[in-house]
């Protein structure tokens, strides 16, 4: 009788023994679901929390670039005027020129995208230029070995190279800035298209927002109605997405909606921000 | 006395011809057997691991072909030689009195007067654990052809050698008795129960028990038989002891385990 007593506190030992093995796995697997779900997380929030400073970051950029542009286009005029006070160097420096002008404004574009590569961390470097500059200088190699050697001959003090780019007229300088204008706008647009590429992956109501704020601050206050409405669908909650609808609404003229949606939002959930946001639009009324 | 206890009594493990299961692959494997002993053979070899099935088939086919044919069984091996050869005396010459100096030489010389005409079976048993003198000597007599013997053995390492060394030139048909299948085993155990009439204790039976006596007992019939006895032990006791533990409509899959651990099929 005993035996059959001992026998089930062995069966109950054995059995113990046999779950170990899995629930060791079930932990180890359940760690790493935790830890993955973790990590995941915390890259999209630091993802979040470091969009505004890039964008600060991208505004401070496009101050500093103007600034350099505009200190070029007085540096170029100045050379400019030194040129047609020298004409027994013109002949040479215009063949230069016409060597070197492929060159320079490949030469911006080029910088230009590195510092955009910054701001994005998305955008790869064009390197098809590189071809094309190679081609342009082996073709007009020979024609600019002689003009420079003669300059570098007969030039009492010869003109740096940094002067030299300088010293090309201020039409092709003109032309070059405007480009690189281009390249800018046009890289910041295909951030925003990756973006909205990232939100119809992943529908995350705060890239959204993100795209709505975004909308809002180039003006497009359409646009920002539109993603600000989509990020409100997916969190209702999200007072950040009814600021930018009233605020964009306001924008278009449309104060009454703007109030009309605040006063819902304020029936529903609590939020000092947008009362303090609904009560200067309605002293404004 | 509970009704566990009599399913108990059923999975004792005896060799009782009214108790033969006919399972497809025993009948497979007797079908054989009936066939190689019309065949004219010296000698059929029966061969397989313990507690599949060997002593069960023999017994069957000595009750079963006794009443037509000149069949005799020896199921338990015969230590003394004299005592062998005055058996087989007996088998031979069932009206003549054995004569008190009958020596193996005398005994094949009958055998050689005999011939094949008056040819008689005998059934071997456990022919493993006869020396291997007597075994020469069981050759030496195939060899007259009066006397085709069905030599049952275990299969292990040292008893494939025996039958390599003494029967292998003789004998012209080898039958190899293997464990059965899970379905096998399944038919076993219903076919043991219903037999006996335990119809709810049959139903009691799942897939899942079945598979898991499978796993324990590889199909060895022997195997079956022992777990079968203690899981009937088990419920036995709790029956008297504490019935709460055995309420259930089928059988619990805890109690098959208590059985194995029991039997040291697993270990804690």
């Amino acid at each position: 009788m005993h035996d059959i007593e001992k026998l089930e506190k062995e069966w109950r030992i054995y059995k113990l023994k046999q779950l170990k093995p899995v629930a060791i796995t079930a932990a180890i697997i359940g760690a790493g679901y935790l830890f993955f779900i973790g990590s995941t997380t915390l890259v999209s929030y630091s993802l979040v929390l470091t969009r505004p400073a890039i964008e600060i970051m991208s505004k401070k950029r496009n101050h500093i670039e103007q600034k350099e542009i505009e200190q070029h286009k007085e540096t170029v005029s100045h050379s400019t005027i030194e040129v047609t006070k020298k004409e027994v160097y013109q002949k040479p420096i215009e063949e230069a020129e016409q060597s070197t002008t492929p060159e320079e404004p490949k030469e911006i574009v080029d910088s230009e995208p590195e510092e955009e590569k910054i701001d994005t961390l998305i955008l790869k470097p064009d390197t098809s230029f590189l071809a094309a500059f190679s081609k342009a200088m082996s073709t007009n190699r020979q024609d600019s070995k002689v003009s420079l050697k003669k300059e570098v001959l007969h030039h009492p003090n010869p003109v740096p190279r940094a002067q030299k780019i300088a010293s090309s007229p201020s039409t092709t300088q003109h032309l070059n800035i405007s480009k690189s204008l281009v390249i800018q706008t046009k890289t910041s647009h295909n951030t925003l298209e990756h973006l909205i590429q990232r939100f119809n992956n992943k529908r995350e109501p705060k890239l959204a927002t993100y795209i709505a704020s975004t909308f809002y601050k180039r003006k497009q206050y359409h646009k920002a109605i539109k993603w600000s409405i989509i990020a409100n669908s997916l969190e209702p909650s999200n007072e950040k997405s009814w600021l930018l609808y009233a605020k964009a609404k306001v924008e278009l003229g449309e104060r009454e909606d703007a109030i009309r949606a605040l006063r819902i939002y304020l029936n529903q959930y609590t939020s000092k921000e947008v009362r303090s946001y609904l009560d200067t639009l309605e002293h404004n009324l | 006395m509970s009704e566990y206890r009599d399913v108990q009594q059923i999975f004792i493990d005896r060799v009782e011809v009214k108790n033969y299961i006919g399972l497809d692959s025993s009948i497979l494997f007797y079908n054989q057997l009936q066939e190689s002993i019309e065949k004219p053979l010296k000698m059929v070899l029966l061969y397989g691991k313990p507690g599949t099935g060997k002593s069960i088939l023999i017994h069957k086919l000595y009750h079963e072909a006794k009443p037509e044919q000149n069949v005799y069984l020896i199921a338990t091996p015969i230590e003394s030689e004299q005592e062998f050869i005055q058996r087989l005396h007996q088998f031979l010459f069932p009206s003549q009195s054995v004569p008190e100096d009958l020596t193996f030489n005398r005994f094949i010389d009958l055998c050689q007067q005999v011939g094949e005409d008056q040819q008689i079976i005998v059934l071997l048993d456990e022919a493993q654990l006869y020396p291997p003198s007597m075994l020469e000597k069981i050759r030496l007599i195939s060899d007259t052809r009066s006397i085709k013997f069905v030599v049952s053995l275990h299969k292990t390492e040292q008893e494939d050698l025996i039958a390599k060394e003494h029967f292998q030139s003789r004998i012209w048909e080898t039958i190899e008795l293997k464990n059965g299948t899970l379905h096998d085993t399944t038919m076993y155990i219903q076919k043991k129960l219903i037999q006996q009439n335990f119809f709810e204790i049959s139903n009691m039976f799942q897939k899942k028990h079945m598979k898991l006596i499978h796993q324990f007992t590889q199909g060895n019939y022997r195997e079956i038989n022992k777990l079968m006895y203690t899981l009937f032990e088990i419920y036995d006791y709790y029956h008297t002891h504490q019935p709460s533990k055995i309420s259930g409509k089928t059988i619990k899959t805890k109690y098959i385990e208590m059985s194995a651990l029991k039997l040291g099929y697993i270990h804690a």
